[in-house]
């Protein structure tokens, strides 16, 4: 038999993992480090001003509603000013300047390189691209001595006319679609996005150079690759994207279309549900498919109009076709979230399907980001009393109910512990929530320097759960009874949720 | 067994200037758990891709969050539980099938730490997680993946010290007599 050390040893070898790439470590703490764009000042603004700026997007959100219900030619005039372009998204045709007009592929030992896309916009330069290689390549171990080259940097760069360099600003893998052909043949694609500052004006020549091809081992494969890229003025090559007037339903309470503002706009049966809305506004046909692109956004009671982060994802959506069959979907990276509406994106691969489709959830899991820092405390969620001289392992009946948002929660058990090796002390308590409420981050309202967050619970499954209120090492617990505030909650909407789409003229 | 050491601790004063956007400070944060916490996103998702992303995406939580953060001692419990809801978030958006690209999987994952170990125990030990629970295989995840101390575990996890080490205790005893058996 093992001894433990050794067994635990091999424990972390079965769970040992590789190592983060260098290129993405040092971008992303480039941007981390220089993207402190949340100083505490500007959070607290956000948080004092929030109900205002809440009021003023409500107002926008009607006028731009009422303009959109009302006027067919907003739906058209909206309809040109989106394109989407595969492994960047969906993006204004008219913000590209410059475009590589066709995938460039160049092949080296077994690793086949396409530039896919170049976008030159005025604020940015986007260029992706993906190898085909094999994955004994992508297995081998770094060379011990690997090659290095003067004329490159050790990071992606676009070499300019004048000699100078955009280094890479950020590098992203993208999922690289095997094909099936590609499979067949033993082979494994890889995907990359990076982004780099605007090119100069005037600037339609450059080289990428690219020192390796992340993942592949320094030393391990070809290397130093040089790019010549000739952009075009763009003429509109994005994929067209088709939006959908109004799409969203909810199973048990369908009611009628209240307009059509296109009669050409796909449309599906809208409804209105008391809490989200589950939206599907932007459909892009692909060569082989189509790309649905939708959002949830909360219908937040009035409770927290402060909250300073909200958002709803779905819950193991399902797509369906007219006939009931399901189909299979990938996950498409969405658009940018905004507070209170949470972006999705599926594709699906196949042309010769039973219209309408339906793409169904049956929860949506959700959490509130709660206006605590504002200059007042909260109000306490719940009181109880562990008494004078509360002792560790000591456990309180707390019976005790709140409601947070339209939340209501059980707060039914209360026990003082003491961490073994800090002997620092918390209240963990038992919580369960008829309506949804899943886990919150808890505060001794008394206590505010040295107690702090703590939660539980269980997304989407939510049921009983725990949560721990935390104190300092050395600080003792507070006495009854406790006021105890609450900073973020996490909810499940339970429900069916559902939007249906045809394609113009099906 | 043996505990983990915490890793460079973050001191309260470095989070205050952190929170208020001093660059040494964030870079003191980053420096001590990004490649933590890209381990651990890389041993729930399997792929390059996506850790990357929720790494990225994690960090921009601490960034929003750390104006709020009221430090207890405890800022690994608080960055891990961004990230586990991070990850909570990325399940909730895909299929339970996924779409993980099996080009990224593991391309060199553990080779120099296999082959000072036996080889065929580690491949065993990997077929018996895959039978444990997610709950179990995020116990072990965040123990011998991150490194996280019991402590830190339970701040995290909103459970008794004790418990946590008991129920870590339990797994590995568990999988060692499978591992016995077999």
């Amino acid at each position: 038999m093992n001894n433990p050390s050794q067994f635990e040893n091999q424990v972390r070898a079965a769970l040992d993992v590789p190592e983060p790439s260098p290129l993405f470590m040092d971008s992303l703490r480039n941007q981390f480090v220089s993207g402190a764009g949340l100083p505490q000042k500007e959070v607290k603004m956000k948080a004092k001003f929030s109900r205002l700026a809440w009021g003023f997007a409500l107002l926008v959100l009607l006028l731009l509603a009422l303009a959109f219900f009302t006027s067919p030619t907003a739906v058209n005039a909206l309809r040109r000013l989106l394109g989407y372009i595969p492994g960047v998204g969906v993006v204004e045709p008219s913000t590209l300047t410059r475009v590589l007009p066709a995938p460039i592929t160049q092949t080296r030992d077994d690793v086949a390189l396409t530039i896919q896309q170049v976008l030159a916009q005025p604020d940015q330069t986007i260029v992706v691209y993906r190898y085909v290689t094999t994955s004994a390549l992508l297995d081998r171990t770094p060379a011990p001595n690997a090659e290095t080259l003067p004329s490159f940097t050790s990071d992606p760069s676009l070499r300019l006319p004048d000699g100078s360099q955009l280094k890479i600003k950020v590098g992203i893998h993208q999922a690289g679609d095997t094909s099936d052909a590609e499979r067949a043949a033993g082979k494994l694609a890889v995907g990359y996005r990076m982004e780099f500052a605007p090119l100069p004006q005037g600037v339609d020549t450059v080289v990428l150079l690219l020192p390796r091809l992340i993942p592949i081992a320094p030393g391990a494969g070809p290397e130093f690759w040089e790019i010549p890229l000739v952009l075009e003025k763009s003429t509109g090559s994005a994929l067209p994207v088709i939006e959908v007037v109004s799409t969203e339903t909810e199973q048990s309470q369908p009611v009628a279309s209240p307009t059509s503002p296109d009669s050409s706009a796909p449309t599906a049966l809208p409804t209105v549900h008391p809490e989200a809305s589950f939206v599907l506004d932007k459909v892009v046909p692909t060569a082989d498919g189509y790309i649905f692109l939708g959002y949830v956004e909360w219908n937040l009671p009035s409770p927290v109009p402060g909250a300073m982060g909200y958002g709803l994802d779905p819950d193991n959506p399902v797509i369906t076709d007219a006939t009931g069959q399901e189909i299979p979907y990938d996950y498409v990276t969405p658009r940018q979230a905004d507070s209170g509406r949470r972006p999705w994106g599926y594709q699906i691969k196949g042309k010769n399907v039973h219209w309408p489709i339906t793409i169904k959830t049956q929860a949506l899991a959700g959490d509130i980001n709660l206006p605590f820092f504002t200059d007042a405390p909260p109000p306490p969620i719940f009181e109880f009393d562990p008494g004078k001289n509360p002792q560790a392992g000591q456990n309180w009946t707390v019976d005790k109910s709140f409601t947070i948002a339209g939340y209501t929660t059980h707060v039914s058990t209360a026990q003082l512990l003491q961490d073994s090796e800090t002997k620092a002390w918390y209240y963990l308590f038992g919580m369960e929530s008829p309506d949804g409420a899943a886990g919150f981050s808890l505060i001794d309202l008394a206590n505010l320097d040295h107690s702090g967050h703590g939660g539980g619970g269980g997304l989407p499954d939510a049921g009983p759960f725990l949560a721990a209120l935390n104190y300092d090492p050395g600080q003792m617990p507070s006495t009854g009874p406790v006021r105890v505030g609450v900073f973020d909650m996490m909810v499940v909407l339970r429900g069916t949720w559902q939007v249906s789409w045809s394609p113009p003229g099906q | 067994m043996d505990e983990p050491k915490e890793p460079n601790e973050i001191e309260e004063k470095v989070l205050a200037a952190a929170a208020s956007g001093d660059r040494t400070a964030l870079a003191a944060i980053y420096d001590a758990y990004a490649r933590r916490l890209y381990r651990y996103f890389y041993s729930r998702l399997g792929n390059v891709a996506d850790a990357e992303d929720l790494c990225a995406q994690t960090f921009l939580g601490v960034l929003e969050g750390l104006p709020r953060y009221r430090h207890r001692g405890q800022f690994a419990a608080w960055l891990f539980q961004i990230a586990r809801n991070k990850a909570i978030d990325h399940f909730r958006r895909q299929r339970p099938t996924g779409i993980v690209d099996e080009t990224l999987m593991d391309p060199q994952a553990g080779r120099l730490l296999e082959n000072v170990i036996d080889g065929q125990a580690v491949e065993k030990l990997k077929s018996l997680f895959r039978a444990l629970d997610e709950d179990e295989r995020e116990l072990l995840r965040l123990r011998f993946v991150v490194d996280l101390s019991f402590v830190q575990m339970a701040a995290l996890l909103g459970r008794n010290e004790d418990a946590v080490r008991k129920a870590v205790q339990r797994i590995l005893a568990r999988l060692q007599g499978q591992m016995e058996v077999s």
